[in-house]
């Protein structure tokens, strides 16, 4: 970092994270320094803030924090320090269309933040027995020399080198995903016993087990492997969807929902949302509902009209704060449709899964129709 | 549910329709203790009742006065315009629970709907198509043709009703009976209420009429349902989206007359001296009207309020007199309930005007996020955003009438509906140029829900387009010995 401010803030966020701890207090100031810090050095966040008229000298609650639409992501670089910048990752661009994509860029600062929230939610959401043994984790997406782009790989790459044996790998090659290759190495692990992490895009899944299905393949897997998918199914039908996809992870690969977690990440976002069911195994006690929001994160579901947050069990859109977003704005508001619970948060869907009403043509309609 | 219960049936069959199969009914409770009835179709059903109305045209609408016709339908509006109809709350009531309109939007739409389909509009409606209306009656002498002519509907017309707007299905039956067609109606599962109760209201007011209507909703798009009722159309008029469109289209037999109303998008042009002070206010009373009725979801709802500017005020000007005029309108027709979806896509265009301005783009939100349930945006960005509807008006300042075409014409073959605040002869200009873009109907603001039955609407003469003419030739001019 540039400024010594805002290194020293880092710091204190990335000892935060270290500590994995819930602190109310502690996260509310380090909240109200990130936005200032952003506020100061970010200009479309700086106009975005003066033009709803925020105070941010003047914050009393988290929730005052003005939060920047993804689609920011999309308009320009943002940055504290642009100079800084060593990385930038793509957003899918699954809302605007093919050719509206979004950036997110990362100094080495980031990277270090974003590294630590990838090891302390995989530490304890997805391996939660690292002290006694590694995996051997098979991704189904491209090796990182072959997506530099995607946020997504550079986290499994992350938990490859920190909870993975030498025999882990990527499986999706130029052409597609690797299934000979896939099965080979499963029929190995299989036969020698050896624990397996499968992870990868949810929808990669439902692709692999559509031939797995075809071809009448089952890998019943060694106890202690597990399964993470990524992504979820677009925001369609989220919830029903679920329970199939874990009663495919049974039927191929013989793992039992105790040993299935699904995770949420976004590119704008450092830090990854987790379900809480293999911790709440690992550690014998009830899992806790819905997206777990890690000690630095918070998240909200606000009215999409006023922008103000809702209670719990009311339906809106989702909001993410992430103190690991140190260099990008760190309070993200989505247009994700979902809610909040005491214990954590539900993703329902996009809205562009639903259709206007009215017999009045909309400028997309005609855009699709041209399409 | 509760024995006091109201059911409102979505069906209508004529009083003496023997049907093929025992009827299935089903029940979807609306609000409160309302709720509707509808009947299972089947192939066999509809294709039965498509015959029997049609038998029961041939029998009744041939013989019977235009003039006992017009009589009827006018009675009928008045029934709902002084509420009068027996049901008139409970449909009301169930239009807003199906819609999600505000009941105030419901009853004014109902009103708008049968205001301008009154004895004196049909009639002028009637000699505006086809000179004398007694052509429907009879053949009549036609000097220029040095003939007779006489004007037949089609034995059978099939309405595949419009979407969601309250009561706009009135509209197929006020054409297929001014034609003497008897009618099968398919309701829209967005608005399947008005159908069946504006068939009963005529049913009241000219019981012959009962034998000649049928209301039975299914599912748009299923195949065997719909070809049944196409094997015995004769005309087929229906709304919907493009594809909606080409699926009907493609499927109608040919011979059969197909009248389809697509999705459509209005707009209007103000020059910038009608923004003068006296007028600001008034204008902008009229565009909230506009923008307000039907939560702009009707294809006559403007998107766009293009502003010619003189000296680069007057459309923020306006967009501030507009946003006033908004949250007055709102007080006394109140925006229905917004689906989450609809609210997210507001909050997208919201975030799209604010994070455009914060960036130095020239636009600006006038609306209040944290309070208005509309949009008012002024956009000078190039080319135009989409509006995403439901009270979201955007205010696009432009140089002249030349940049509106070249603005507009990536959506040629869209418009509609136009409403221009001019004097002549700017006025004069745009309206030459837009009917050449076109727009097939041009009103001034506060006038674009309420079309009046002697448009052309979608550019075509509506009733003239049902009828077959006979022309009798070779008489010469002994009219006495007929009329």
């Amino acid at each position: 970092m540039t400024h010594d401010w805002g290194e020293a803030l880092f710091a204190e966020i990335a000892a935060f994270l270290a500590e994995g701890r819930s602190d109310e207090d502690r996260f509310t100031e380090l909240a109200f320094a990130l936005a200032r810090l952003q506020y100061a050095h970010v200009p479309l966040y700086r106009g975005w803030c003066d033009a709803r008229g925020a105070r941010l000298d003047r914050l009393n609650a988290v929730d005052e924090i003005p939060a920047l639409p993804t689609e920011a992501f999309k308009r320009a670089e943002l940055h504290i320090a642009p100079d800084a910048v060593v990385r930038r990752f793509h957003t899918s661009g699954t809302t605007g269309g093919a050719g509206h994509k979004g950036v997110s860029c990362f100094s080495r600062a980031d990277l270090a933040l974003m590294d630590a929230a990838i090891d302390v939610n995989a530490t304890r959401y997805l391996f939660p027995d690292h002290a006694q043994r590694r995996t051997a984790i098979f991704v189904l997406a491209p090796a990182p020399a072959m997506a530099p782009y995607m946020i997504m790989v550079y986290g499994m790459e992350r938990l490859v080198r920190r909870y993975g044996t030498v025999d882990s790998d990527f499986f999706l090659g130029p052409s597609g995903l690797e299934t000979d290759r896939l099965e080979r190495a499963l029929d190995a692990a299989c036969v020698a016993g050896t624990p397996v992490t499968m992870i990868g895009a949810t929808l990669g899944f439902v692709r692999l087990f559509d031939d797995f299905q075809a071809r009448g393949k089952r890998f019943p897997l060694p106890s202690a492997s597990r399964v993470m998918d990524a992504g979820g199914f677009k925001g369609k039908r989220e919830e029903t969807r679920r329970e199939a996809m874990l009663d495919s992870f049974r039927h191929f690969l013989d793992a039992p929902p105790e040993r299935c977690v699904n995770l949420l990440g976004m590119t704008e976002l450092a830090s990854q949302f987790y379900d809480d069911n293999v911790a709440a195994h690992a550690e014998s006690r009830p899992c806790r509902e819905g997206k777990q929001n890690a000690p630095w994160t918070r998240t909200r579901a606000v009215d999409p009209q006023t922008l103000r947050v809702l209670p719990h069990g009311s339906i809106g859109i989702l909001r993410h704060l992430d103190l690991a977003n140190g260099g990008r704005p760190f309070a993200v508001q989505t247009d994700d449709i979902g809610f909040t619970t005491p214990e954590g948060f539900y993703l329902l869907g996009r809205p562009d899964a639903v259709e206007a009403r009215g017999c009045s043509v909309t400028v997309d309609e005609l855009a699709q129709q041209r399409r | 549910m509760p024995k006091s219960a109201l059911q409102l049936d979505a069906f209508y069959l004529p009083e003496d329709f023997a049907p093929p199969h025992p009827l299935e009914r089903h029940e979807t409770p609306l609000s409160g203790s309302l709720s509707l009835r509808q009947l299972h179709a089947t192939p066999e059903l509809v294709a039965a009742l498509a015959r029997h109305v049609k038998q029961a045209g041939r029998e009744v609408l041939r013989a019977m006065p235009i003039q006992k016709i017009v009589q009827a339908l006018d009675m009928a509006a008045e029934e709902w315009l002084e509420r009068r109809a027996p049901d008139y709350d409970a449909v009301i009531d169930a239009m807003a629970s199906v819609t999600g309109f505000s009941r105030e939007m419901v009853c004014e739409s109902v009103r708008i709907e049968q205001h301008s389909s009154r004895a004196d509009d049909m009639w002028r409606a009637l000699a505006n198509e086809f000179g004398d209306p007694a052509v429907l009656d009879k053949f009549v002498w036609r000097p220029e043709a040095k003939g007779y002519a006489r004007a037949c509907g089609p034995d059978l017309t099939l309405a595949l009703s419009p979407g969601n707007i309250p009561a706009l299905s009135h509209l197929p039956f006020m054409r297929a009976l001014l034609v003497k067609s008897p009618i099968l109606c398919k309701p829209s599962a967005s608005e399947p209420v008005y159908a069946a109760a504006y068939a009963r209201s005529l049913a009241r007011c000219l019981p012959e009429l009962a034998r000649c209507m049928a209301v039975i909703y299914w599912h748009g798009g299923d195949e065997a349902l719909e070809n049944a009722a196409f094997q015995e159309a004769g005309a087929v008029i229906a709304f919907g989206s493009a594809e909606t469109c080409a699926s009907i289209s493609s499927r109608v037999p040919p011979g059969a007359r197909l009248i389809l109303h697509g999705h459509k998008l209005g707009f209007v042009v103000v020059d910038a001296a009608a923004v003068h002070a006296a007028n600001r206010d008034d204008l902008a009373a009229r565009l909230a009207y506009d923008a307000a009725m039907f939560d702009q979801q009707a294809c006559l709802s403007p998107h766009w309020i293009f502003v010619i500017e003189k000296n680069g005020e007057e459309a923020a000007q306006l967009a501030a007199a507009l946003t006033t005029a908004l949250r007055a309108i709102e007080t006394v027709l109140p925006r229905g309930a917004a689906t989450i979806a609809e609210s997210v896509r507001y909050c997208q265009a919201a975030d799209d005007a604010e994070l455009a301005a914060a960036m130095g783009e020239p636009t600006r939100l006038f609306s209040s996020r944290d309070g208005d349930r509309f949009l008012v945006l002024l956009d000078r960005r190039r080319p135009l955003r989409s509006s995403c509807l439901g009270r979201a008006i955007t205010i696009v300042p432009v140089s002249g009438i030349e940049e509106i075409e070249t603005l507009l014409s990536p959506f040629r073959g869209h418009f509609q509906n136009v409403a221009i605040e001019a004097a002549p002869p700017e006025s004069m200009d745009i309206a030459e140029r837009l009917a050449w873009l076109g727009a097939t109907r041009v009103c001034r603001p506060g006038r674009m829900a309420c079309p009046s039955m002697m448009w052309h609407h979608d550019g075509l003469p509506c009733l003239e387009t049902m009828v077959r003419y006979c022309d009798w030739e070779g008489q010469d001019g002994a009219a006495s010995q007929i009329s």
